[in-house]
């Protein structure tokens, strides 16, 4: 027994070497394998283009640490592990990646390598290299240390500090901010005037100019309370939710296409927008807010409907993202999506930047790989996509709002109605054209074996076109293909159809033609055509269907040589105008060069039937039977070929036509209101979001980021740094995604601390222009460090107690005396801190995109204040851009800029130009720049024009008003504020001038030049710095 | 792998720090940072964010004019010969198609058009570029590009911008932030006739990049070259001494706030308002640049602008030299969609030669007597090529994985041929060259470090060639 062992242990001695996690020494029994076996063949076939001398793909295979360095595909051996080896995966010559590339190793080669790998790899005089190998453990470790830098520490309780004089301050805010100025011995501006102030707060707000009658409400308002009742009023109108949603819909990257490639509709994105709208005009507690927006379809599902529709639309922020929806590798496709959420989430809520993780550790934040693919994991779990196919879809479900789940049920009745009764006319008529058909036995019969004895000259006609020559052409009625006179078909005069002239067509085609029969009687109908594969046409006479295979074989090719004469049988014509009419509605038609009516002379076996209205391809049918039949016909083959007797004969699918016309007009009519109501069906809310995966599970780590080269299986998990000592294993039969969500808004945790602080700072950007960490979008290493991090505690804190409330935020920081500040420049203050980093004063602001054409839309009178829906006029899954267009009428309206679409690839060129972010990724602070083609679209676009020519009729139809009364109400309408002297005079100068030059020009009247005078002053006064920076 | 990482990280930049967090944008940077160095102070540079930038080293082209062969011409019916390919016509390929295609192809299809030997330097040219045959001797082949993605929209942007995933700054922008313009009347990247699909906007925007860089669109594929404008730039409704009026007054009303104020002069606000002079002057410098008429008439009917089939685009690459002319920095010209040939393979890549043929040889012959074609580079290329295998019986698939684009002037070697593909024509197999490479390449050529020209966004800095990208040494005269 013993010695079995022994000899097994002997015969084994490759395959049982010590995994190298156990043992690094090398055995000599190991040395010389490797010499004798593995060395030679590494020697022979890899060195040349993996050695010394040339690193084809940056790989090296001549020592143990260039296997485990790898090169540009990853690493090229994974001790122990040969199925996460590249090296044994290239030589299997299984995959792509074949090495060598030019053939094979032998068999044995192959097996000695897998099995040198299986023992770990070892590789004799590298032993340190294992040794160090093991304990490096390759993966980076998050430490203890990483956990203290400051953005991923818990929150800190902060005190407001209380610093001799500051009397000014009205709020925490204010004390903390004071006591850092007065640090350096700075101090905060004057309080801004009223005016400036409401204006400031009505723009923060709502994105527009305050009133005159709001404006001089609150100049006349003494009361202490003032100020905060200005804020209340504002945050309590709809017009919040509408400019802050747009705020957090530049984090989430909004837009109502794919953009990139083949730029498609997300037509139904725009649920989401409504969402976020909805979420900051309801004040929707922030961890609320996140968790819907991350896992909403998985939490409990809210019992009140409208509010479980919502939590199913949150989702949309992880589906609406950029994606390349052609592309032909679909793995490729699926890990990009999964990386497009994952950065989003991560940056959105957290403001970390995971995408680095993707291809190696993060460089500078602790962020290893495996914790990418532990968060990847959970996102490939996820349904996002319906399939990964060149165009790709993606996944939505239906939302719908009580009243369309009412209308949708009373649709669903008028549809089964109409159906029932299209279904039971058609049925009936069916029936009774049958029973027709049927008395008409004797006239088909007739017909048929008259057509029969006719297939006989067709016969000799085919053998006669298909021996060569033209002559048979001679007496009959000759017809170019691309002569037709109405269709679809396209002429091709090159390439298919050089030197003749051929129709083709696109995806179906047809043609018709006007043709004159100059007597009646019967023709043979050829057709010459070329067709690889067999395209059968049908081919109608005045509307009846004559053949339904016409021109319906191979030929061979699609080229000229290809072309041949086919007969496809005996059309009965009258004589005088006819229609022929080809066509093919299940696939392109063959390429026809031309058509041929010959006459043939017969003699009548019999009196044609008259006056009946026999199915011509039954006719044909039947006369083909006869004449296959030839002599052996009976009676009674002739009655088991007859209409209606054992259904000898197909019944047509499509046979409205063989209806009384009352019928087919009546069938039709239905058809129009079953339409109708399969239309209105669409009406029916559907939104984008995701789901649960039908493949829950955790995934490899990808080398390098390419799922060509996977590594080790990463457990599904949250980000280590962030990770508390009680945090649970992520253990669950789903995706992950709402332990995920739970786990970044979880009390007292790093993860909610750092998601409070990345929103209270965006909060604080958004209304100071800057954030207290400047870089909002990343609190990494490599972003700013806060400028107050107490302060930035202090109200991650006042946040969390005020149940995440964003508006408790915005009074907070709005009745502080800081945001009451001037803007006014201080030298000895710039001396000291230029960039206002301490916030010696108010930030002047230029007005957002959005806010330019929202206010100008408001000065014109032209505003539209309707909530929520698409203006969008493209299908879903449609395309939004071509080579040569994008939608353009859909941004002709007057609604809020926040309801234009958002096309990416092909953003709307006047906000674009103000700034406005290319929805590629999440931006909460979005750049200010300024540049000439904003000065062109205000002077020159026909927008502003058209905007400014009815503020101009707004200020000109108030009768009972003088022209300085119109300046004043012009400048309390742009600045609220009434003009100086000077400035009234100047302005009126400037009418009274401008209407004198237009009409020196000619052409205008009085009245047209004073108008075009005073949309000039309006273009003028909102072309200003005054109008376009908030001080 | 010498290169440095996707996430070499410089410690700060203060120019690019001002750039990202100053809220003041671009006026303020170029002032305080920008013409502080140059001393002019110029404002109008500060309005645009274009002043002048100086190159890592000293340039051998100063601008780019790119011809984009939008849809993906055939190199094996072009410019790449493969006497194997015309003689095994029909034959299987006798090696592995690439794992993932974007459509079912056959047997190997020959090419069906004649090739020539032309010039001193011998390049093989197909009969459907006569007239750029004549030129080869000013061009450089290069035989063995490829790329990493198999359909339109995804190569168009690593063609333009390196990536195929994510939207990053097209390479125009990335030129005009390493170098800034030389005219500050006109953008300095502009783009006529871009196609919108396939990348769109992307594939001329500045993406995180300062707006100023982004590419201006004159029209796109769909308007003929003649009506193409710089977006807002015609003023449709206010005669211009009308509109001169109207600045006039927004000009005195500036001054007034200005001297009403008792501070230093505002850089931001300054800057606002000589925004309005320059886009005046733009409006003013732009149309002349776009009328042709002063042009001769021989001038005008090399580029074939008297012939129905080349006039559009003609007019495009005449339009190219005389923004070259006039300091632009980045001009693309676009073929737009025209050469995708699954089927009519024959058909199609004939006519579509026949439009640009003249219209290119016209343009390479009218820089070369400017004397601009010695620092002006011109690019010939598609996103892809087409594969030397069948689809149907008539067109050919995309290929990303080898095909030819060719280079002139700027400093690149002319006459030369570099790179191969395999014997039929499929796969680059000498002296590879990826778009990384090729925009390192480009970026070499006008004096900038593919390496060094970097731009911090999101807490990393990134590159138009991201960790890759290496100089073709071997191309450079």
């Amino acid at each position: 027994m013993r010695l079995l062992v022994a000899l097994l242990a002997a015969l084994l001695i490759p395959l049982a070497l010590p995994h190298v996690a156990d043992a690094v020494e090398i055995s000599a029994e190991q040395a010389r394998f490797f010499e004798t076996r593995i060395r030679p063949v590494l020697a022979e076939h890899c060195f040349e283009c993996h050695g010394a001398d040339v690193q084809e793909n940056n790989l090296r295979l001549d020592s143990l640490q260039h296997m485990l360095d790898g090169g540009d595909f990853g690493r090229a051996v994974v001790p122990g592990e040969p199925d996460r080896s590249l090296m044994l995966l290239a030589i299997r010559h299984e995959d792509t990646l074949r090495m060598p590339p030019e053939s094979k190793l032998p068999t044995r080669a192959i097996i000695d390598l897998t099995r040198w790998v299986e023992s770990g790899a070892p590789w004799p005089d590298q032993t340190a290299v294992l040794r160090q190998r093991r304990s490096a453990n390759s993966l980076a470790v998050v430490s203890d240390e990483d956990r203290q830098f400051w953005a991923f520490k818990g929150l800190q309780v902060t005190e407001p500090p209380t610093v001799a004089g500051a009397a000014w301050a009205r709020t925490p805010v204010d004390q903390f901010l004071y006591a850092s100025l007065r640090a350096e011995r700075l101090t905060p501006a004057g309080a801004a005037d009223r005016r400036t102030w409401i204006r400031r707060a009505t723009f923060d707000l709502h994105g527009v100019p305050p009133t005159p009658a709001e404006a001089s409400a609150f100049l006349e308002d003494a009361s202490p309370g003032a100020y905060a009742a200005v804020i209340d009023r504002l945050l309590a109108s709809p017009r919040y939710g509408e400019r802050w949603g747009r705020h957090w819909l530049d984090v989430a990257r909004y837009a109502d296409s794919n953009g990139l490639d083949e730029n498609i509709c997300y037509a139904n994105a725009y649920h989401y927008r409504d969402y976020v709208i909805h979420a900051f005009n309801s004040d929707k507690p922030y961890d609320v807010f996140l968790r819907e927006q991350v896992a909403g379809d998985l939490l409990p599902p809210a019992e009140d409907a409208e509010a479980r529709r919502l939590q199913l639309i949150g989702t949309g922020f992880l589906a609406l993202g950029p994606k390349m929806l052609a592309c032909d590798d679909g793995e490729k496709m699926r890990m990009d999506i999964v990386d497009e959420q994952l950065n989003t989430l991560a940056q959105a809520f957290l403001g970390l930047t995971v995408g680095c993780a993707r291809c190696h550790d993060h460089k500078f934040d602790p962020i290893p790989m495996t914790d990418y693919y532990a968060l990847a994991g959970i996102f490939r779990s996820t349904k996002t996509m319906e399939n990964y196919k060149v165009v790709a879809k993606w996944f939505e479900r239906p939302v719908p709002t009580p009243e369309s789940a009412a209308r949708r049920k009373q649709l669903d009745e008028e549809l089964a109605a109409l159906r029932s009764e299209a279904s039971s006319i058609e049925q009936q008529a069916r029936q009774d054209w049958l029973a027709t058909a049927g008395s008409q036995a004797g006239a088909y019969l007739m017909a048929a074996a008259q057509r029969a004895d006719h297939l006989g000259r067709v016969d000799a006609l085919r053998e006669q076109t298909s021996s060569g020559g033209d002559a048979w052409l001679d007496d009959a009625i000759v017809v170019e293909a691309e002569q037709f006179t109405r269709g679809t078909a396209n002429r091709l005069d090159a390439g298919y159809g050089e030197g003749i002239g051929v129709i083709a067509s696109g995806a179906t085609g047809d043609a018709e033609y006007d043709i004159e029969v100059p007597s009646a009687g019967y023709y043979a109908l050829a057709s010459r055509y070329a067709a690889a594969e067999a395209r059968p046409m049908t081919m109608l006479v005045n509307g009846g269907v004559y053949f339904e295979q016409c021109a319906g074989h191979a030929t061979g090719g699609w080229f000229p040589e290809h072309q041949r004469w086919h007969v496809e049988g005996l059309v009965d014509l009258r004589a005088g105008p006819q229609t022929l009419r080809f066509e093919r509605t299940t696939g392109p038609i063959p390429h026809v060069d031309r058509w041929a009516l010959k006459p043939i002379k017969l003699t009548p076996l019999v009196e044609r039937p008259s006056g009946e209205k026999l199915y011509q391809p039954w006719l044909n049918a039947l006369a083909l039977k006869l004449f296959e039949a030839g002599d052996q016909l009976t009676l009674a083959a002739a009655r088991r070929l007859l209409p209606g007797a054992n259904d000898a004969l197909e019944v047509p699918v499509s046979s409205r036509h063989l209806y009384p016309d009352e019928t087919i007009a009546r069938l039709n009519e239905l058809d129009e209101k079953i339409a109708a109501v399969e239309a209105a069906f669409t009406a029916e809310p559907v939104a984008m979001g995701v789901t649960e995966g039908p493949e829950i599970g955790d995934m490899p780590l990808h080398h390098r980021g390419n799922y060509f080269t996977p590594g080790p299986i990463v457990q599904r998990g949250y980000l280590r740094v962030l990770a508390e000592p009680d945090d649970q294993q992520l253990q669950t039969a789903g995706s992950g995604r709402l332990q995920l969500a739970h786990w970044m808004t979880r009390p007292n945790s790093r993860a909610s601390s750092l998601a409070a602080r990345v929103m209270v700072n965006r909060i604080w950007r958004w209304h100071f222009g800057r954030g207290i960490v400047r870089s909002t979008d990343n609190f990494g290493r490599l972003g700013e460090v806060p400028s107050h991090p107490a302060l930035l505690d202090y109200l991650a804190n006042y946040f969390i107690e005020h149940a995440w409330s964003v508006k408790a935020l915005h009074r907070l920081i709005m009745n502080s005396a800081a945001y009451r500040m001037s803007s006014a420049y201080d030298g000895a203050a710039a001396a000291v801190d230029r960039d206002n980093r301490l916030l010696w004063r108010m930030n002047r602001r230029r007005l957002e995109a959005e806010s330019l054409r929202d206010s100008l839309l408001v000065l014109s009178g032209t505003l539209d204040d309707a909530m929520g829906g698409t203006l969008l006029k493209v299908e879903n899954h449609a395309y939004v851009t071509t080579s040569g267009t994008a939608i353009t009428d859909e941004y002709d309206q007057p609604r809020r800029s926040v309801y234009l679409p958002v096309v990416r690839s092909a953003m709307y060129e006047p906000l674009a130009t103000f700034d406005f972010p290319d929805p590629a990724m999440p931006n909460g602070d979005r750049p200010t720049t300024t540049i000439a083609p904003q000065a062109l679209f205000l002077t020159n676009s026909q927008l502003v024009h058209r905007l400014m020519g009815a503020m101009a009729d707004k200020l000109l139809a108030s009768a009972g008003l003088t022209d300085a009364d119109r300046i004043r109400a012009a400048y309390e309408q742009i600045f609220t504020r009434v003009p100086s002297e000077n400035e009234a005079a100047d302005a009126l100068r400037f009418v009274d001038n401008y209407a004198a030059a237009v009409r020196h020009a000619g052409e205008e009247s009085a009245p047209a030049a004073r108008r075009r005078a005073w949309q000039a002053l309006c273009r003028v006064l909102v072309s200003t710095n005054e109008f376009i920076y908030i001080e | 792998m010498n290169s440095p990482g996707c996430c070499q990280f410089t410690t700060c930049s203060s120019r690019r720090d001002f750039l990202r967090y100053s809220s003041t944008g671009f006026g303020l940077l170029a002032l305080t940072d920008l013409l502080a160095k140059s001393a002019e102070g110029d404002p109008a540079t500060a309005a645009d964010g274009l002043a002048l930038r100086p190159p890592h080293f000293e340039p051998r082209a100063r601008r780019v004019i790119f011809l984009f062969m939008h849809g993906g011409p055939s190199q094996v019916d072009t410019f790449d010969y493969k006497p194997q390919l015309q003689r095994d016509d029909g034959k299987p390929l006798p090696f592995a198609k690439p794992r993932i295609v974007s459509s079912p192809t056959g047997n190997l299809l020959s090419s069906p058009f004649r090739f020539a030997q032309h010039g001193e330097s011998g390049a093989w040219v197909s009969e459907l570029f006569p007239n750029i045959a004549r030129h080869v001797d000013q061009i450089c082949f290069i035989h063995s590009m490829f790329g990493t993605n198999s359909r339109h929209g995804a190569a168009a942007l690593e063609l333009h911008t390196g990536s195929d995933t994510f939207v990053r700054p097209s390479m125009g922008s990335w030129v005009n932030y390493g170098l800034g313009s030389e005219n500050h009347n006109l953008p300095g990247y502009v783009t006529i006739c871009p196609t919108l699909t396939h990348g769109g906007l992307n594939n001329w925007s500045s993406a995180f990049l300062p707006a100023a860089y982004q590419g201006t669109p004159m029209g796109n594929a769909a308007t003929a070259s003649a009506d193409a404008r710089i977006p807002f730039v015609e003023n449709h409704h206010t005669p211009p001494h009308l509109q001169r009026m109207e600045l006039d007054f927004l000009s005195q009303i500036h001054r007034r706030d200005a001297s009403a104020e008792d501070r230093p002069v505002d850089h931001e606000l300054e800057s606002r308002i000589q925004s309005f002079e320059l886009a005046f002057r733009m409006q003013m410098e732009a149309p002349s640049i776009q009328d042709v008429s002063d042009e001769t008439s021989a001038t005008r009917r090399s580029y074939g602008l008297d012939d129905e089939v080349t006039k559009d685009f003609g007019l495009q690459c005449l339009l190219a030299r005389r923004f070259a002319e006039a300091g632009v920095r980045f001009i693309q010209v676009s073929h737009s969609y025209k050469w995708d040939q699954h089927t009519e393979l024959r058909a199609m890549h004939r006519s579509n030669a026949a439009e640009v043929d003249q219209p290119i040889a016209a343009l390479l012959k009218d820089l070369s007597q400017r004397g601009l074609l010695d620092d002006t580079l011109v690019l010939w290329c598609g996103e892809f090529g087409r594969t030397p295998v069948s689809e149907g019986n008539d067109g050919r698939d995309h290929n990303p994985h080898g095909f030819t684009a060719w280079m002139a002037g700027g400093g690149v070697r002319p006459g030369m041929r570099y790179g191969a593909t395999d014997e039929y024509g499929y796969f680059a197999a000498e002296d590879k060259v990826h778009f990384h490479d090729l925009h390192a390449t480009m970026l070499h050529l006008l004096g900038l470090d593919h390496e060094r020209l970097t731009y911090r966004y999101a807490g990393r800095d990134f590159r138009l060639t991201d960790v890759h990208g290496r100089v073709v040494e071997k191309i450079i005269s």
